[in-house]
Protein backbone atom coordinates (compact mmCIF):
# COMPACT_ATOMS: atom_id res chain seq x y z
CA UNK A 1 0.00 0.00 0.00
CA UNK A 2 1.24 3.34 -0.75
CA UNK A 3 2.71 4.82 2.14
CA UNK A 4 1.87 2.68 4.85
CA UNK A 5 -1.25 2.36 7.31
CA UNK A 6 -1.46 -1.67 6.82
CA UNK A 7 -1.67 -2.11 11.13
CA UNK A 8 -4.34 0.62 11.10
CA UNK A 9 -5.87 -1.05 7.87
CA UNK A 10 -6.25 -4.22 9.46
CA UNK A 11 -7.84 -2.90 12.25
CA UNK A 12 -10.79 -1.18 10.49
CA UNK A 13 -13.78 -3.41 10.66
CA UNK A 14 -16.98 -2.85 9.90
CA UNK A 15 -19.72 -3.55 13.04
CA UNK A 16 -22.87 -1.61 12.04
CA UNK A 17 -26.16 -3.88 12.73
CA UNK A 18 -26.99 -5.45 9.01
CA UNK A 19 -30.48 -3.73 8.63
CA UNK A 20 -32.48 -0.72 8.32
CA UNK A 21 -30.89 1.03 11.79
CA UNK A 22 -27.71 -0.05 10.88
CA UNK A 23 -28.03 1.44 7.31
CA UNK A 24 -29.59 4.74 8.60
CA UNK A 25 -26.55 5.09 10.90
CA UNK A 26 -24.58 4.73 8.26
CA UNK A 27 -25.75 7.20 5.75
CA UNK A 28 -25.77 9.81 8.14
CA UNK A 29 -22.36 9.47 9.11
CA UNK A 30 -20.93 9.13 5.25
CA UNK A 31 -20.65 12.43 4.22
CA UNK A 32 -17.39 12.29 2.30
CA UNK A 33 -14.98 9.91 0.91
CA UNK A 34 -11.95 9.75 3.91
CA UNK A 35 -8.51 10.52 2.61
CA UNK A 36 -6.49 8.40 5.07
CA UNK A 37 -6.40 4.39 3.55
CA UNK A 38 -7.57 3.40 6.78
CA UNK A 39 -10.60 5.36 7.56
CA UNK A 40 -11.11 4.39 3.49
CA UNK A 41 -10.93 0.66 4.61
CA UNK A 42 -13.27 0.98 7.05
CA UNK A 43 -16.14 3.42 5.56
CA UNK A 44 -15.31 0.21 2.40
CA UNK A 45 -16.34 -2.31 4.77
CA UNK A 46 -19.63 -0.35 6.51
CA UNK A 47 -20.75 -0.05 3.27
CA UNK A 48 -20.18 -3.63 1.88
CA UNK A 49 -21.34 -5.03 5.26
CA UNK A 50 -25.13 -3.37 4.75
CA UNK A 51 -24.86 -3.79 0.88
CA UNK A 52 -23.93 -7.70 1.23
CA UNK A 53 -26.97 -7.57 3.74
CA UNK A 54 -29.36 -6.00 0.72
CA UNK A 55 -28.08 -7.15 -2.69
CA UNK A 56 -29.99 -11.12 -2.65
CA UNK A 57 -33.13 -9.48 -1.64
CA UNK A 58 -32.96 -6.81 -4.41
CA UNK A 59 -31.42 -9.11 -6.89
CA UNK A 60 -34.08 -11.71 -6.36
CA UNK A 61 -36.91 -9.31 -6.77
CA UNK A 62 -38.34 -9.83 -2.85
CA UNK A 63 -37.49 -6.05 -2.76
CA UNK A 64 -37.99 -2.68 -4.36
CA UNK A 65 -35.07 -0.78 -4.69
CA UNK A 66 -34.65 1.71 -2.40
CA UNK A 67 -33.14 5.33 -2.26
CA UNK A 68 -31.30 4.29 0.73
CA UNK A 69 -29.78 0.85 -1.55
CA UNK A 70 -28.75 3.31 -3.91
CA UNK A 71 -26.45 5.43 -1.52
CA UNK A 72 -24.82 2.49 -0.17
CA UNK A 73 -24.34 1.02 -3.25
CA UNK A 74 -22.83 4.12 -4.09
CA UNK A 75 -20.53 4.63 -0.97
CA UNK A 76 -19.35 0.95 -1.58
CA UNK A 77 -18.55 2.02 -5.20
CA UNK A 78 -16.74 5.19 -4.92
CA UNK A 79 -14.39 4.28 -1.69
CA UNK A 80 -13.77 1.00 -3.83
CA UNK A 81 -12.77 3.15 -6.61
CA UNK A 82 -10.19 6.07 -4.49
CA UNK A 83 -8.60 2.38 -3.18
CA UNK A 84 -8.18 0.95 -6.79
CA UNK A 85 -6.75 4.10 -7.80
CA UNK A 86 -4.62 4.59 -4.64
CA UNK A 87 -3.98 1.25 -3.02
CA UNK A 88 -4.41 -1.01 -6.16
CA UNK A 89 -7.28 -3.12 -4.81
CA UNK A 90 -8.70 -5.71 -6.26
CA UNK A 91 -12.67 -5.11 -7.14
CA UNK A 92 -14.33 -8.25 -5.30
CA UNK A 93 -17.26 -9.56 -5.54
CA UNK A 94 -19.84 -7.51 -3.76
CA UNK A 95 -18.31 -4.21 -5.43
CA UNK A 96 -18.40 -6.04 -8.93
CA UNK A 97 -22.73 -6.44 -7.80
CA UNK A 98 -23.28 -3.23 -6.75
CA UNK A 99 -21.79 -2.08 -10.00
CA UNK A 100 -24.22 -4.78 -12.05
CA UNK A 101 -26.81 -3.45 -9.93
CA UNK A 102 -26.23 0.05 -10.48
CA UNK A 103 -25.40 -0.06 -14.03
CA UNK A 104 -28.73 -1.99 -14.61
CA UNK A 105 -30.36 0.61 -12.87
CA UNK A 106 -29.57 3.42 -14.35
CA UNK A 107 -30.47 1.85 -18.00
CA UNK A 108 -33.79 1.35 -16.62
CA UNK A 109 -35.85 4.69 -17.63
CA UNK A 110 -38.23 3.45 -14.21
CA UNK A 111 -35.41 3.27 -11.99
CA UNK A 112 -33.22 6.45 -13.09
CA UNK A 113 -35.71 8.26 -10.33
CA UNK A 114 -33.79 7.09 -8.05
CA UNK A 115 -30.72 9.07 -9.12
CA UNK A 116 -30.99 12.37 -7.93
CA UNK A 117 -29.46 15.46 -5.80
CA UNK A 118 -31.18 13.45 -2.80
CA UNK A 119 -29.34 10.29 -3.44
CA UNK A 120 -26.75 10.54 -6.13
CA UNK A 121 -26.56 12.33 -9.99
CA UNK A 122 -27.16 9.76 -12.39
CA UNK A 123 -24.17 11.40 -14.12
CA UNK A 124 -21.99 11.29 -11.05
CA UNK A 125 -22.68 7.48 -10.83
CA UNK A 126 -22.58 6.71 -14.43
CA UNK A 127 -18.88 8.33 -14.72
CA UNK A 128 -17.92 5.77 -11.18
CA UNK A 129 -19.28 2.89 -12.40
CA UNK A 130 -17.23 4.02 -16.04
CA UNK A 131 -13.85 4.75 -13.94
CA UNK A 132 -14.38 1.10 -12.05
CA UNK A 133 -14.23 -0.94 -15.12
CA UNK A 134 -11.21 1.09 -16.34
CA UNK A 135 -9.19 -0.77 -12.80
CA UNK A 136 -6.13 -2.05 -14.94
CA UNK A 137 -5.29 0.53 -17.08
CA UNK A 138 -5.15 2.61 -13.27
CA UNK A 139 -3.23 0.37 -11.32
CA UNK A 140 -0.41 -0.30 -14.57
CA UNK A 141 -0.13 3.62 -15.13
CA UNK A 142 0.83 3.81 -11.54
CA UNK A 143 3.35 1.26 -12.03
CA UNK A 144 4.39 2.00 -15.14
CA UNK A 145 4.73 5.47 -13.73
CA UNK A 146 6.77 4.21 -10.73
CA UNK A 147 9.17 2.28 -13.16
CA UNK A 148 9.95 5.60 -14.92
CA UNK A 149 10.49 7.57 -12.51
CA UNK A 150 13.33 4.83 -10.71
CA UNK A 151 14.99 4.60 -14.39
CA UNK A 152 15.92 7.84 -13.44
CA UNK A 153 17.98 7.33 -10.88
CA UNK A 154 21.61 7.25 -10.83
CA UNK A 155 22.24 4.30 -8.51
CA UNK A 156 23.06 1.35 -11.17
CA UNK A 157 21.63 -1.26 -9.34
CA UNK A 158 18.27 0.30 -9.22
CA UNK A 159 18.25 0.78 -12.85
CA UNK A 160 19.27 -2.77 -13.39
CA UNK A 161 16.22 -4.03 -11.23
CA UNK A 162 14.18 -1.76 -12.56
CA UNK A 163 15.37 -2.42 -16.20
CA UNK A 164 14.79 -6.22 -15.41
CA UNK A 165 11.60 -5.44 -14.17
CA UNK A 166 10.81 -3.61 -17.44
CA UNK A 167 11.65 -6.43 -19.70
CA UNK A 168 9.18 -8.39 -17.52
CA UNK A 169 6.40 -6.35 -18.47
CA UNK A 170 7.81 -5.68 -21.75
CA UNK A 171 7.40 -9.50 -22.92
CA UNK A 172 3.90 -9.31 -21.09
CA UNK A 173 2.41 -6.66 -23.40
CA UNK A 174 4.09 -7.78 -26.04
CA UNK A 175 2.15 -10.93 -27.33
CA UNK A 176 -1.30 -8.96 -26.96
CA UNK A 177 -3.86 -8.21 -29.30
CA UNK A 178 -4.90 -4.88 -29.94
CA UNK A 179 -7.84 -5.12 -28.07
CA UNK A 180 -6.82 -7.69 -25.04
CA UNK A 181 -4.06 -4.24 -25.00
CA UNK A 182 -6.99 -2.30 -24.74
CA UNK A 183 -7.33 -3.37 -21.11
CA UNK A 184 -4.47 -2.19 -19.72
CA UNK A 185 -3.71 0.72 -21.73
CA UNK A 186 -7.19 2.48 -21.30
CA UNK A 187 -6.69 6.38 -21.01
CA UNK A 188 -3.24 5.73 -21.00
CA UNK A 189 -0.25 4.75 -22.81
CA UNK A 190 1.20 2.04 -20.78
CA UNK A 191 2.52 -0.63 -22.96
CA UNK A 192 3.66 2.05 -24.98
CA UNK A 193 6.10 3.63 -22.07
CA UNK A 194 7.19 -0.31 -21.00
CA UNK A 195 9.02 -0.33 -24.08
CA UNK A 196 10.24 3.05 -24.43
CA UNK A 197 11.54 2.27 -21.16
CA UNK A 198 12.63 -1.15 -22.64
CA UNK A 199 14.24 0.85 -25.42
CA UNK A 200 16.49 3.25 -22.75
CA UNK A 201 18.10 0.21 -20.61
CA UNK A 202 18.88 -1.53 -23.55
CA UNK A 203 20.74 1.86 -25.45
CA UNK A 204 22.30 2.34 -21.90
CA UNK A 205 23.34 -1.20 -21.92
CA UNK A 206 25.18 -1.06 -25.49
CA UNK A 207 26.54 2.45 -24.57
CA UNK A 208 28.07 0.26 -21.51
CA UNK A 209 29.74 -2.21 -23.95
CA UNK A 210 30.60 0.16 -25.43
CA UNK A 211 32.13 2.31 -23.23
CA UNK A 212 34.05 -0.77 -21.73
CA UNK A 213 35.38 -1.87 -25.25
CA UNK A 214 32.81 -4.66 -25.86
CA UNK A 215 31.58 -5.62 -28.90
CA UNK A 216 27.56 -6.05 -27.85
CA UNK A 217 26.25 -10.00 -29.05
CA UNK A 218 24.70 -9.67 -32.47
CA UNK A 219 21.15 -10.82 -31.15
CA UNK A 220 21.31 -8.04 -28.67
CA UNK A 221 21.47 -5.65 -31.11
CA UNK A 222 18.92 -7.41 -32.89
CA UNK A 223 16.69 -7.28 -29.97
CA UNK A 224 17.49 -3.50 -29.49
CA UNK A 225 15.92 -3.26 -34.06
CA UNK A 226 13.12 -5.30 -32.48
CA UNK A 227 12.02 -3.45 -30.16
CA UNK A 228 12.77 -0.01 -32.08
CA UNK A 229 10.03 -1.39 -34.57
CA UNK A 230 7.50 -2.14 -32.09
CA UNK A 231 7.48 0.72 -30.75
CA UNK A 232 7.19 2.46 -33.97
CA UNK A 233 4.21 0.30 -34.26
CA UNK A 234 2.58 1.20 -30.93
CA UNK A 235 2.80 4.52 -31.63
CA UNK A 236 1.24 4.69 -34.93
CA UNK A 237 -1.10 2.58 -33.63
CA UNK A 238 -1.71 5.04 -30.32
CA UNK A 239 -2.05 8.19 -33.08
CA UNK A 240 -4.31 6.56 -35.15
CA UNK A 241 -6.66 5.82 -31.86
CA UNK A 242 -6.36 9.37 -30.78
CA UNK A 243 -7.13 10.43 -34.67
CA UNK A 244 -10.30 8.82 -34.29
CA UNK A 245 -11.02 9.92 -30.47
CA UNK A 246 -10.96 6.63 -28.89
CA UNK A 247 -10.02 4.95 -25.98
CA UNK A 248 -10.79 1.43 -24.74
CA UNK A 249 -14.76 2.46 -23.25
CA UNK A 250 -15.20 5.03 -26.29
CA UNK A 251 -13.74 2.52 -29.06
CA UNK A 252 -16.37 -0.02 -29.42
CA UNK A 253 -19.18 2.90 -30.03
CA UNK A 254 -17.69 6.51 -30.53
CA UNK A 255 -14.41 4.94 -32.08
CA UNK A 256 -16.74 3.15 -34.92
CA UNK A 257 -18.32 6.20 -35.26
CA UNK A 258 -15.37 8.11 -36.15
CA UNK A 259 -14.24 5.57 -38.50
CA UNK A 260 -17.41 5.13 -40.21
CA UNK A 261 -17.35 9.12 -40.75
CA UNK A 262 -13.94 8.85 -41.95
CA UNK A 263 -14.76 6.17 -44.27
CA UNK A 264 -17.40 8.25 -45.88
CA UNK A 265 -14.86 10.98 -45.83
CA UNK A 266 -12.21 8.88 -48.16
CA UNK A 267 -14.80 7.90 -50.40
CA UNK A 268 -16.37 11.07 -51.07
CA UNK A 269 -12.62 12.16 -51.79
CA UNK A 270 -12.43 9.25 -53.91
CA UNK A 271 -15.20 10.26 -55.78
CA UNK A 272 -14.00 13.77 -56.18
CA UNK A 273 -10.48 12.81 -57.69
CA UNK A 274 -12.57 10.31 -59.93
CA UNK A 275 -14.67 13.41 -61.01
CA UNK A 276 -11.61 15.58 -61.08
CA UNK A 277 -11.40 16.29 -57.70
CA UNK A 278 -13.23 19.29 -55.67
CA UNK A 279 -14.21 22.21 -57.96
CA UNK A 280 -11.93 25.53 -57.43
CA UNK A 281 -13.61 28.06 -55.34
CA UNK A 282 -13.82 31.75 -56.82
CA UNK B 1 -6.79 -12.16 14.13
CA UNK B 2 -5.63 -10.38 11.43
CA UNK B 3 -3.36 -11.64 8.73
CA UNK B 4 -1.12 -10.65 6.04
CA UNK B 5 -0.46 -12.73 3.16
CA UNK B 6 1.25 -12.50 -0.36
CA UNK B 7 2.68 -14.61 -3.19
CA UNK B 8 5.42 -16.27 -1.26
CA UNK B 9 7.34 -16.66 -4.79
CA UNK B 10 6.82 -12.69 -5.41
CA UNK B 11 6.95 -11.37 -2.15
CA UNK B 12 8.69 -11.76 1.51
CA UNK B 13 7.03 -10.63 4.14
CA UNK B 14 8.63 -9.23 7.30
CA UNK B 15 7.35 -9.52 10.73
CA UNK B 16 5.00 -6.66 12.41
CA UNK B 17 7.06 -7.35 15.69
CA UNK B 18 4.29 -6.80 18.39
CA UNK B 19 2.12 -9.00 19.42
CA UNK B 20 -0.71 -7.02 18.48
CA UNK B 21 0.52 -6.67 14.54
CA UNK B 22 -0.16 -2.70 15.15
CA UNK B 23 3.29 -1.85 14.11
CA UNK B 24 5.75 -1.82 11.17
CA UNK B 25 5.14 -4.39 8.53
CA UNK B 26 7.80 -5.00 5.99
CA UNK B 27 7.60 -6.62 2.75
CA UNK B 28 9.82 -6.72 -0.48
CA UNK B 29 10.07 -8.18 -3.92
CA UNK B 30 12.31 -11.36 -3.60
CA UNK B 31 11.47 -12.38 -7.63
CA UNK B 32 13.41 -10.13 -9.64
CA UNK B 33 11.24 -10.49 -12.57
CA UNK B 34 7.73 -9.51 -10.25
CA UNK B 35 6.11 -6.19 -10.94
CA UNK B 36 2.93 -6.50 -9.25
CA UNK B 37 2.78 -8.71 -6.52
CA UNK B 38 -0.87 -9.36 -4.67
CA UNK B 39 -1.13 -8.83 -0.70
CA UNK B 40 -3.82 -9.87 1.21
CA UNK B 41 -5.33 -7.94 4.49
CA UNK B 42 -7.68 -10.10 5.73
CA UNK B 43 -9.33 -10.15 9.57
CA UNK B 44 -10.69 -14.00 9.60
CA UNK B 45 -11.28 -13.90 13.62
CA UNK B 46 -12.77 -9.87 14.18
CA UNK B 47 -14.56 -9.59 17.40
CA UNK B 48 -18.33 -9.99 18.37
CA UNK B 49 -20.71 -7.91 16.03
CA UNK B 50 -18.04 -7.46 13.56
CA UNK B 51 -17.89 -8.86 10.01
CA UNK B 52 -14.63 -11.08 8.39
CA UNK B 53 -13.34 -9.38 5.93
CA UNK B 54 -10.25 -10.22 2.64
CA UNK B 55 -9.27 -7.44 0.62
CA UNK B 56 -6.65 -7.59 -1.98
CA UNK B 57 -4.06 -5.41 -3.65
CA UNK B 58 -1.60 -5.25 -5.89
CA UNK B 59 1.27 -4.02 -4.91
CA UNK B 60 3.82 -2.31 -7.43
CA UNK B 61 7.19 -2.62 -7.33
CA UNK B 62 8.66 0.80 -6.17
CA UNK B 63 12.87 1.19 -6.34
CA UNK B 64 13.32 4.71 -5.29
CA UNK B 65 16.45 3.33 -3.12
CA UNK B 66 14.95 4.69 0.02
CA UNK B 67 13.81 1.50 1.94
CA UNK B 68 16.51 -0.94 -0.31
CA UNK B 69 16.86 -4.50 1.29
CA UNK B 70 19.42 -5.93 -0.80
CA UNK B 71 20.49 -6.42 -4.84
CA UNK B 72 17.89 -8.89 -5.51
CA UNK B 73 14.96 -6.87 -4.62
CA UNK B 74 13.33 -3.52 -3.06
CA UNK B 75 11.88 -3.07 0.40
CA UNK B 76 8.99 -0.72 1.50
CA UNK B 77 7.97 0.19 4.48
CA UNK B 78 4.41 0.50 5.96
CA UNK B 79 3.98 1.62 9.57
CA UNK B 80 0.19 1.35 11.46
Amino acid sequence: MGTGHIAKTLAALAGDAPDDGGARLFLRTAAAVPSDPADLVLMNQRARRLWNNEYPDLVAGRINARPADVKIAYWLLSTSQQLVINQGLEIDQSTQWAMNWMTNLLADPSQRRLFGTQTVPAEAAEKLAKQLQQRDPYVYNSLVQQMSKDLQTSDQEIVRDVCNRIEALNSFFEPLASDELDKYNGQFANSLTTATNLAICKARALADARARGITPPAEDIQAATALVGTIRSAVRRRERTERLGCDAFTRQFACKRSRSANERFSFSKRLNNRSGGPRPTA
Amino acid sequence: MSLLTANAADLELGNPGTATGVGKWTFSFKNPDAYLAPLTISIAQPPAGYDPYSLIFDIPTIGDGTHRENSRGTRRRCSG
